[in-house]
C-alpha cells in the first residue's frame, strides 16, 4: 500500500471504472431485457435495439470514468469529506464522532478485481450510509481502522467497556466488565455444517419468498408478455384442465424439490465460510460466497436477541439466532447480515454471556393462555376452509370434504404452540419463548424496551385476555393471550424498571 | 395457572399501577371534531357513489351507496363509543395514551426514552382550537404516541413538561 496522504482529496483504485461501468449496465439490464422480449417478437426491432444498444454503452463507460475521476475521499481534521457527482456533484462531511460503524463488503465483480468497498453507518441520519466503493484491501482496512482510531479520539474517552480490541495495553482495565475473554470464535461454518443448515432450513418461506421474487420481477415484463402468453394458454386450457389434480401435484412436488434446491443454495450464498467471532465490545461476523461481508456490530446497540431451531437443525446440534442492533433505517437488509444460522449450544451460551452481560435464563413469568390459541386458529381456518369443503362437497360429494382434515390439526398445533409461549422476566431481562415444532427464545434486555402498550379487543376482553407488546429501537415484538392482571403487572413492573434505569439502550 | 415470582427486588404489588392513575379525558369538542372529519372523509364516498346509483337505471347499483352509507354509520358509531375511552395520563416519569372501541390499547412512553416532542395542528384542528401533541422515540412509528384533542395552552404545557422531563432523565 503505497502512503496516503489522506489530508488531500484522494481518488479510490483505478480498477474503480470496472465496478462503475458493471453498475451502470446493470441499471441498464431491465432496459435490455425488456427490449429483447419485444425484439424476440418483432425480429425487425432486432436492429433497432442493437444500434441503441452502442451509444447507451459508449455513455455508460463515459460515466463510469466520470463517476471514477470524480469521487474523491479526504481526512480533513475530524471529518470524513467524500466527493462526488458526474452531473450533479455532492459533497458529504462526516464528523468522525457521529459514525457509527465502518463495515467492508465485497461483491463478486470487486473480488476479482481485488478490490472491497467501505461503508460507513452514521448516526441519527435518515439517509442512507456512505460507500466508498473502489478501494483495495489493505487500503480499506487501514481507513477502517483510522476512521475508528479518530472516533475514539473525537468521543473523548473511551466509554466504559469500549473497545480494548484496538487499545490492547488498556486491555486489562476495560475487559474487566465483561466475563467474554479477548476473542472467542464462535462458529466456523465447514461444506458439511453449510450441507446441514441448507437441508434444514425452513423451506416452505424459502419457496414463497422465491415465488414473491419471481413473481415481482417478471410481473415488470408481463404487460409486453401478455399478449403472447394468451395465445399459448388458449390453445393449451383444456389439456390443462384434463390434466387437473395431476398437474396440481406435480407442481406441488416441483415447488417442493425447487425449494429444498434454493433453500440449500441461498444458504450457500449467505453463510459460505461464515465465521462469527465474539469480542469484548462487539461480534464480528463474516460471511457471503459472491457479496462478502465483513460486519461488526457493537454490543451497546445490540437490542435483543433471537434464537430459533427446528427438530431436524435441532438432531443436528445447531440453533439460529438473529442479533438485531438498533437501526433506524434499512431494516430489511441488515436483518439477514446479523444471523449466525448454526451455533451449538455452548457457543449459544456464550454468545448470549457476551452480549447481554449478567444474563441468566430468568425463572419466573406467565404463560399465555393455550385454549386462546385454539379458539382464534380454529375460527380462522375454519372460515376460510368450511366455504372451500362446502364448494368441493357439492361439486365431488365426499371427498370434497376432505379439507377438513385441516381443522383438528389447526387446534391441535395451536394448542401445543399456545403451551409453550411463555414470558420470563427478572428485574434485567425478558425471555419470551415460543413454538413447539419450530421454538424460539428471544433475550430483551429491560432497559432496552422504548415503550411498552397493552391491546386487547371485545372478543378478548370477555376472557379477560390481552396483548403485550414491547417496542424496542430494533423493532417490535408481541406476546399474545396473557390474562389482563397479568399482563397489567408486567406492564407496571418493566415500566419501573425502563424509569429507574440509567443504562444505554443505544 | 402458575405465577411464580422470583428473582424481583420488589413485590408486585407496591409498584406504582397505572390502573389507579387519574386518566385526563378530551373535551367534548373534540368528539365533535372527529364526527366532521367522519362527515368529510365518509361524506365523499357516500355523496359520489349516491350520483352514480341515481343516474344509472339499474336499482342494484343503489347497494353500493348503501353500503357506503353503512361503513359511514359505523365510523360515526366508533367515535361516539371510541370517545369516552380515550384518555391521557402523565406521571411523574411517563405518560400513557388509551384509546379504542372494539381494538383498545395502552401505551406508555418513559420520558428517559423520548427522542422528542412536537405540537402539531392541522386545518380542521385550529378550526376547533384544538392540538396534537406528538412524542417520538427510537422505537419506530409504531411506538411513537400522539395525543391528539388537547387545548392550545395545555398541549403547549404539556409538550413543555415531557420535554423537560425528558432532557432531565436522559
Amino acid at each position: 500500500m503505497p502512503d496516503w496522504d489522506l489530508s488531500q482529496p484522494t481518488r479510490q483504485s483505478i480498477l474503480g471504472v470496472v465496478v462503475y461501468l458493471l453498475r451502470n449496465f446493470r441499471a441498464l439490464l431491465s432496459l435490455l431485457i425488456t427490449a429483447v422480449i419485444i425484439g424476440a417478437a418483432k425480429p425487425q426491432v432486432w436492429i433497432v435495439v442493437g444500434i441503441a444498444v452502442i451509444p447507451f454503452s459508449v455513455i455508460a463507460a463515459l460515466f463510469a470514468y466520470w463517476q471514477y475521476r470524480n469521487f474523491t475521499f479526504q481526512l480533513d481534521g475530524d471529518d470524513l469529506i467524500i466527493r462526488k457527482g458526474v452531473i450533479f456533484k455532492e459533497r458529504t462531511v462526516i464528523s468522525a464522532d457521529r459514525i457509527q460503524t465502518v463495515k467492508i463488503a465485497e461483491s463478486i465483480v470487486q473480488r476479482i478485481l481485488g478490490l472491497v468497498a467501505l461503508k460507513v453507518d452514521t448516526a441519527g441520519s435518515s439517509g442512507s450510509e456512505l460507500e466508498i466503493p473502489a478501494l483495495e484491501r489493505k487500503a480499506a482496512l487501514l481507513l477502517k481502522d483510522l476512521l475508528y482510531r479518530k472516533k475514539e479520539e473525537a468521543e473523548g474517552l473511551a466509554p466504559e467497556g469500549a473497545d480494548s480490541a484496538v487499545q490492547p495495553d488498556g486491555a486489562e482495565d476495560t475487559v474487566r466488565v465483561r466475563p467474554a475473554t479477548e476473542k472467542k470464535v464462535l462458529v466456523k461454518l465447514n461444506i458439511f455444517d453449510l450441507l446441514v443448515v441448507g437441508l434444514t432450513e425452513n423451506h416452505l418461506k424459502t419457496g414463497l419468498l422465491a415465488l414473491a421474487v419471481v413473481f415481482g420481477y417478471f410481473s415488470q415484463f408481463m404487460e409486453y408478455l401478455q399478449d403472447y402468453l394468451e395465445a399459448y394458454v388458449d390453445e393449451y386450457a383444456r389439456t390443462l384442465a384434463n390434466a387437473g389434480i395431476a398437474f396440481a401435484l406435480s407442481a406441488l412436488i416441483l415447488f417442493a424439490a425447487v425449494s429444498v434446491l434454493l433453500s440449500v443454495i441461498r444458504t450457500f450464498l449467505r453463510f459460505f465460510n461464515l465465521k462469527a467471532v465474539l469480542l469484548p465490545d462487539a461480534v464480528e461476523i463474516e460471511t457471503g460466497l459472491l457479496k462478502r461481508s465483513y460486519d461488526r456490530i457493537p454490543v451497546r446497540k445490540i437490542q435483543f436477541a433471537q434464537w430459533e431451531t427446528n427438530p431436524l437443525r435441532r438432531l443436528a446440534g445447531f440453533e439460529s439466532v438473529r442479533i438485531r442492533p438498533s437501526d433506524p433505517v434499512g431494516q430489511a437488509n441488515k436483518q439477514q447480515r446479523t444471523e449466525i444460522p448454526a451455533l451449538r449450544r455452548k457457543a449459544s451460551a456464550a454468545l448470549a454471556a457476551g452480549i447481554f452481560p449478567g444474563y441468566e435464563a430468568p425463572e419466573g413469568g406467565f404463560r399465555a393462555l393455550a385454549s386462546a390459541y385454539t379458539r382464534i386458529n380454529s375460527i380462522i381456518a375454519g372460515a376460510l376452509l368450511l366455504p372451500v369443503s362446502a364448494v368441493l362437497w357439492h361439486q365431488y360429494g365426499l371427498p370434497g370434504l376432505f379439507p377438513l382434515f385441516v381443522l383438528p390439526l389447526t387446534a391441535l398445533f395451536s394448542y401445543r404452540y399456545g403451551l409453550k409461549v411463555r414470558i420470563l422476566f427478572d428485574s434485567r431481562f425478558l425471555l419470551v419463548k415460543k413454538g413447539w415444532i419450530f421454538p424460539s427464545r428471544l433475550v430483551l434486555p429491560i432497559h432496552k424496551l422504548q415503550s411498552v402498550s397493552v391491546s386487547t379487543n371485545v372478543f378478548l376482553k370477555r376472557r379477560k385476555l390481552c396483548h403485550l407488546n414491547l417496542y424496542t429501537a430494533a423493532g417490535a415484538r408481541r406476546v399474545r393471550y396473557l390474562r389482563e392482571e397479568e399482563a397489567a403487572q408486567m406492564y407496571n413492573y418493566m415500566l419501573w424498571c425502563v424509569e429507574k434505569s440509567d443504562e444505554d439502550w443505544m | 395457572m402458575e405465577s411464580v415470582w422470583e428473582n424481583l427486588e420488589v413485590p408486585i404489588e407496591e409498584l406504582p399501577q397505572i390502573e389507579e392513575v387519574h386518566f385526563q379525558k378530551h373535551p367534548l369538542r373534540y368528539r365533535t371534531y372527529r364526527y366532521v372529519l367522519g362527515l368529510f372523509w365518509t361524506g365523499l364516498p357516500v355523496a359520489g357513489t349516491s350520483a352514480f346509483a341515481v343516474l344509472s337505471e339499474d336499482p342494484l347499483a343503489y347497494s353500493v351507496p348503501a353500503g357506503a352509507l353503512l361503513i359511514a354509520a359505523f365510523a360515526f358509531l366508533a367515535v361516539a363509543k371510541g370517545y369516552p375511552r380515550r384518555a391521557y395520563a402523565l406521571r411523574e416519569r411517563d405518560l400513557t395514551y388509551r384509546r379504542g372501541w372494539i381494538f383498545t390499547s395502552m401505551t406508555t412512553v418513559p420520558f428517559n426514552r423520548i427522542q422528542h416532542t412536537e405540537v402539531s395542528q392541522g386545518p380542521l384542528e385550529r378550526k376547533f382550537a384544538l392540538c396534537t401533541l406528538n412524542i417520538y422515540t427510537a422505537g419506530g412509528s409504531t411506538s411513537d404516541l400522539s395525543v391528539p384533542g388537547l387545548e392550545a395552552d395545555e398541549a403547549a404545557r404539556l409538550r413543555d413538561y415531557v420535554a423537560r422531563k425528558a432532557a432531565q432523565y436522559a
